[in-house]
């Protein structure tokens, strides 16, 4: 792959989609870590860490270009969509249950991971604002 | 294909095409593709809604609340030893702290919290329950401290007879499994939650690029979202459980503190109808 085409992956609404679902993917695994107990806490935490990490990367490049050159330009259209739409979806799913919970044991790492979901869930909603907005003005 | 130009020969290999508005192979094989995220977009949605709304439909959906209790044949004055009563008794060997009485055989012990209650039973592994709630024989095995709230331990004395003592040890060590077991459920559930997020990474950022990864994903996502409803169901029976028992353990320290069953099942909260709860 030329550094051209990796710069020009680097950008975009789906290049976006990507690397915000893996800061996502990251936070669930952070509320994981806090909810564990014993020896978990440190793999769950390091695999936290790794998936945040990368998507500071350059892995969410590689992603996009890969599946721009085998998907075409109208499923990387449509995955800009829905990957926010079904991480948002899926975040705004585990709050209640992580409210309920907080309020039935009162431990403040229920609270924190519902916090932590909340802010997941608004992250992806507006990527996927800022998506469709991007695609309209083209 | 040999094309003929004026500028002479020009060798084409492309194949022919019939008709370019006829869709080729590749292109049927992404519209099959984007109609699946589609698919499994949209059902991200009616999964949760299908399962009772999103996560505490469940839980919500019961109209009262009633604790399996079975009814109780309740004595004013429960029979034990003779203890003088007075404004300071000294029951056991606990000799320290000031005893208001609150019945024949039960005195609230000024100034020991469950914390202490419990390091002078020998520890967790002697104790019903844990510092919120529990009961543990007191050293030398004449009566039993008793608590509901971690800074006020009544002592009673030890009666094998007492309707209300064994029930409240039960209830007490119930609310500790309940405890865990929610804990448990939680973890499995933002274990699961995750699961379902990384399926659907998976199957979009794959899915364009190999079959395999499609249906790995999709299986993941599958897998996760029923994953996610079965612990949801699972912790809100964990949850109805956890009620229940702490009504019990109130129910029946109001007892032993001599209350009668009207006022105690009211303290409780514990109602006459039984409706049932999401376990049963």
């Amino acid at each position: 792959m030329s550094d051209g085409n990796r710069k020009n992956a680097a950008e975009g609404p789906y290049y976006l989609s990507v690397r915000i679902g893996l800061i996502t993917l990251g936070l669930i695994l952070v509320a994981l870590a806090m909810l564990s107990k014993g020896g978990v806490i440190v793999i769950v935490a390091i695999l936290a860490g790794v998936v945040i990490q990368s998507a500071f990367s350059r892995f969410p490049a590689v992603v996009v270009s890969y599946v721009r050159s085998k998907g075409g330009q109208r499923y990387e259209t449509l995955s800009a969509i829905a990957l926010p739409l079904a991480l948002a979806i899926i975040l705004v799913w585990m709050v209640p249950g992580s409210i309920d919970t907080a309020r039935i044991l009162g431990r403040w790492v229920d609270v924190a991971a519902a916090i932590i979901f909340g802010i997941g869930a608004l992250m992806n909603l507006a990527v996927l604002v800022l998506n469709l907005l991007s695609l309209r003005r083209r | 294909m040999v094309d003929i130009s004026k500028d002479g020969y020009r060798v084409n290999c492309s194949a022919p095409r019939v008709n370019s508005r006829e869709p080729t192979m590749a292109d049927r094989k992404r519209r099959w593709r984007i109609g699946l995220i589609v698919l499994v977009t949209i059902s991200l949605f009616v999964c949760p809604l299908a399962a009772g709304g999103f996560g505490l439909g469940s839980v919500h959906a019961q109209i009262a609340f009633t604790p399996n209790v079975a009814t109780l044949l309740w004595t004013q004055t429960v029979e034990g030893p003779r203890l003088e009563l007075g404004a300071t008794v000294e029951p056991g060997v606990t000799p320290v702290e000031t005893h208001i009485p609150v019945t024949d055989g039960a005195w609230i012990v000024e100034g020991l919290t469950s914390a202490e209650a419990i390091a002078r039973c020998g520890g967790r592994t002697l104790t019903s329950g844990d510092t919120t709630r529990g009961m543990c024989l007191a050293p030398g095995g004449e009566t039993y401290y008793v608590w509901i709230d971690p800074n006020e331990v009544m002592e009673v004395v030890r009666d094998t007879d007492d309707p209300n003592q064994g029930p409240f040890q039960t209830a007490a060590a119930a609310v500790v499994n309940d405890r865990e077991a929610i804990e448990r459920g939680e973890w499995t559930r933002v274990g699961a939650g995750f699961g379902t997020a990384g399926g659907v990474f998976g199957f979009i950022t794959t899915c364009p690029t190999t079959i395999v990864g499609c249906y790995a994903g999709m299986l993941a996502i599958m897998a996760g979202v029923g994953a996610v409803i079965a612990s949801n169901d699972a912790l809100a029976c964990d949850k109805y459980r956890l009620e229940t028992h702490v009504r019990q353990t109130q129910y029946y320290y109001c007892l032993m503190q001599g209350n009668d069953d009207g006022t105690c099942r009211q303290t409780a909260g514990i109602t006459e109808t039984e409706l049932g709860g999401p376990c049963e």
